[in-house]
C-alpha cells in the first residue's frame, strides 16, 4: 500500500471534482463536504476521463412523480453518456450487471487529503 | 417436366393436434342497431335524430374491402366476423381453436364527445357480453373504456371488470395520446385491482402521423404502427405504470415483435445515462416490459431465414410471444402454417397456447 499526500482540504471546494497524478495513476479527487473520495478517472464504458464530468448526488428510489436527491451517495457522472458512478466504491448505478471503475482508499488526516493505492 | 414443391418454411400441422389459443379473433357487430338496445334512451334517440353510424372509418382504404379475408365475409353480406355461426364454423372449428380472445375494433374510445364514447363503449361491452362471451365456453373478450375520461373509465371496469369472460381492455395504439400518462394511471390501477391485462391493438381512428407526416399509403401506415407500439410500451415503463401497478399485465397485439431485442437494448442504454429524470425506475427498463408485457404473434415476422426469427424469439424469451391469427382480416396467420417449421417442441407450444394460458389465467 502506497500513500500518497496530495495537499489541503481546502485545495478542492466542496461539490467538485479534479484530475491528479497519483504515483503516476490517473485518479480523480472529489470533495463532498469534509470526506475526500478518489476513483481511477476512467470510465470502464468507453473511456472518457471522469474528472470531466460532473459531480452530483444519486436520486433515491421514488414513487411516480416524486424526486428526492440523496445527499448520502455522492456520484460523478461520466461526461460522454452520463453514467453514473457511486464515489464511496465506484459501483455504475445503472448497470444492470456488476460494472465498477477501481476506487482507492481517500481520507482527511490532520488537514491533509490522503490517497492509498 | 414436373417440380415438386417444397415447403421449408411453414409447418403443416393437423389441426386437431395443436393446443392452441388464438389471442386475436375479431367478432364482433354487424352495424350500429346491434348496439343501439345497449344505449340508455337519451343516446338511442342521439343516435336516430343525428344519424351517427359509429366512429369514423379508418382514413386509409385497405388493400381489400374492411381489410377482410375474401373468403370471410358471411352470406347475407353482413359484416366479416359478426356472424357468429359463420366464424364458429369456419375458424374456431376448422381449425380446433380451444381458446380465443375477442378484440373488436370499434373505436369508440376514441369519439371526441366523451359522453357519447362512454355510451358506447357500455353499449359495446354489454353487446359482446350477451351475444358473444356468454354463448360459447372459447371465447374470452376484451372491453372498451372511454379513456379520454378517466373517471367514467373507471366506472366501467367497475361496472362489468369483474365478468368472468372479460380478460383485458383494448385500445388502439394509434389512439392520439400516450398511455403512460399519469391523467390514465387511474384506468391501469382499476384495471390490475381487477386482474385486467391492457391490450394495445395496430391501429388507430385518429391520423397516424409517422416522423410527423401522415404517410401516404396503407403500406407505410400499416408498417408504421410498430413504431407507434414502440412508443407505447416505452411510455408505460417511462412514465412509471409498472412500479404504480406492479401486478398490471399489458400485451402489444399485432404490432410486430422482432424490434423488440433492439428497443430494449435502446431503452436500457439510454436508461443508464437518463435515470435522474425517472427515479421511479428500480430496475433497467427492459426488466419491466420481459415482467409484464406480452406480445402477439401475426402477422409473423417472415425473414427469408427463418433462424433469424428463432433467435430473435430466444433473444426475447420463450415466454413473450402468444400465438394470434388476427382472423378474419386479410393478413391473416393460419394457425397450422403462420409458425415456421424449426420452431418446434416446447417452444410452439408455449406460442401456440401455454404462453396465453398463464398471461390471461385461462382455464
Amino acid at each position: 500500500m502506497k500513500r500518497h499526500v496530495l495537499g489541503q482540504l481546502e485545495d478542492i471546494e466542496d461539490g467538485t471534482i479534479q484530475a491528479r497524478d497519483v504515483g503516476g495513476r490517473n485518479v480523480v479527487i472529489a470533495r463532498h463536504g469534509d470526506r475526500i473520495f478518489a476513483l481511477r478517472d476512467v470510465c470502464p464504458h468507453q473511456g472518457a476521463k471522469l474528472s470531466n464530468g460532473v459531480m452530483s448526488c444519486s436520486r433515491k428510489n421514488a414513487r411516480v412523480g416524486e424526486h428526492h436527491v440523496n445527499m448520502d451517495q455522492p456520484v460523478i457522472r461520466c461526461p460522454w453518456h452520463n453514467w453514473e458512478y457511486d464515489l464511496d466504491h465506484g459501483t455504475c448505478l445503472t448497470h444492470p450487471t456488476p460494472l465498477a471503475v477501481a476506487a482507492y482508499r481517500a481520507f482527511v488526516e490532520d488537514g491533509q487529503i490522503i490517497v492509498e493505492t | 417436366m414436373s417440380s415438386t414443391v417444397h415447403d421449408p418454411v411453414c409447418a403443416l400441422t393437423d389441426p386437431a393436434d395443436i393446443a392452441l389459443v388464438d389471442c386475436d379473433v375479431h367478432a364482433g357487430h354487424n352495424t350500429i342497431d346491434d348496439l343501439v338496445p345497449y344505449l340508455p334512451d337519451v343516446w338511442q334517440r342521439y343516435v336516430r335524430e343525428t344519424g351517427y353510424k359509429g366512429p369514423p372509418a379508418p382514413e386509409y382504404p385497405k388493400v381489400k374491402p374492411m381489410a377482410m379475408r375474401d373468403d370471410a365475409h358471411p352470406p347475407g353480406g353482413v359484416r366479416p366476423g359478426s356472424d357468429r355461426k359463420f366464424l364458429t364454423r369456419q375458424h374456431l372449428d376448422a381449425y380446433h381453436v380451444d381458446r380465443a380472445v375477442l378484440t373488436p375494433l370499434y373505436g369508440a374510445d376514441c369519439e371526441p364527445n366523451a359522453d357519447l364514447a362512454a355510451a358506447m363503449c357500455s353499449a359495446y361491452n354489454d353487446f359482446m357480453i350477451e351475444h358473444w362471451l356468454e354463448v360459447d365456453d372459447r371465447l374470452f373478450g376484451s372491453m372498451f373504456v372511454p379513456f379520454t375520461d378517466p373517471e367514467a373509465s373507471v366506472r366501467e371496469i367497475e361496472r362489468i371488470g369483474d365478468h368472468p369472460k372479460i380478460v383485458q381492455l383494448l385500445f388502439f395504439v394509434g389512439s392520439g395520446v400516450l398511455f403512460g400518462k399519469r391523467r390514465f394511471h387511474s384506468i391501469w390501477k382499476a384495471a390490475e385491482q381487477k386482474n385486467l391485462a391492457v391490450a394495445m391493438h395496430w391501429g388507430s381512428r385518429l391520423p397516424a402521423f409517422a416522423a410527423g407526416e401522415r404517410p401516404s399509403y396503407y403500406l407505410e401506415y400499416h408498417t408504421n404502427l410498430a413504431q407507434t407500439a414502440m412508443a407505447q410500451l416505452v411510455s408505460l415503463v417511462c412514465e412509471g405504470v409498472f412500479e404504480t401497478c406492479p401486478k398490471l399485465r399489458a400485451v402489444m397485439i399485432e404490432c410486430g415483435f422482432a424490434w423488440l431485442p433492439a428497443l430494449m437494448w435502446r431503452l436500457d442504454k439510454n436508461w443508464r445515462g437518463c435515470r435522474i429524470e425517472v427515479p421511479w425506475l428500480k430496475r433497467p427498463p427492459s426488466e419491466y416490459v420481459y415482467e409484464h408485457v406480452r406480445f402477439t404473434s401475426q402477422p409473423i415476422e417472415e425473414p427469408d431465414d427463418p433462424n433469424h426469427l428463432l433467435r430473435i424469439i430466444e433473444m426475447a424469451g420463450e415466454h413473450m410471444l402468444m400465438f394470434a391469427s388476427d382472423y378474419p382480416h386479410w393478413d391473416f396467420d393460419s394457425p397450422t402454417r403462420a409458425l415456421p417449421s424449426i420452431i418446434k417442441g416446447d417452444l410452439r407450444d408455449r406460442i401456440m397456447y401455454r404462453n396465453a394460458v398463464e398471461f390471461y389465467g385461462l382455464t
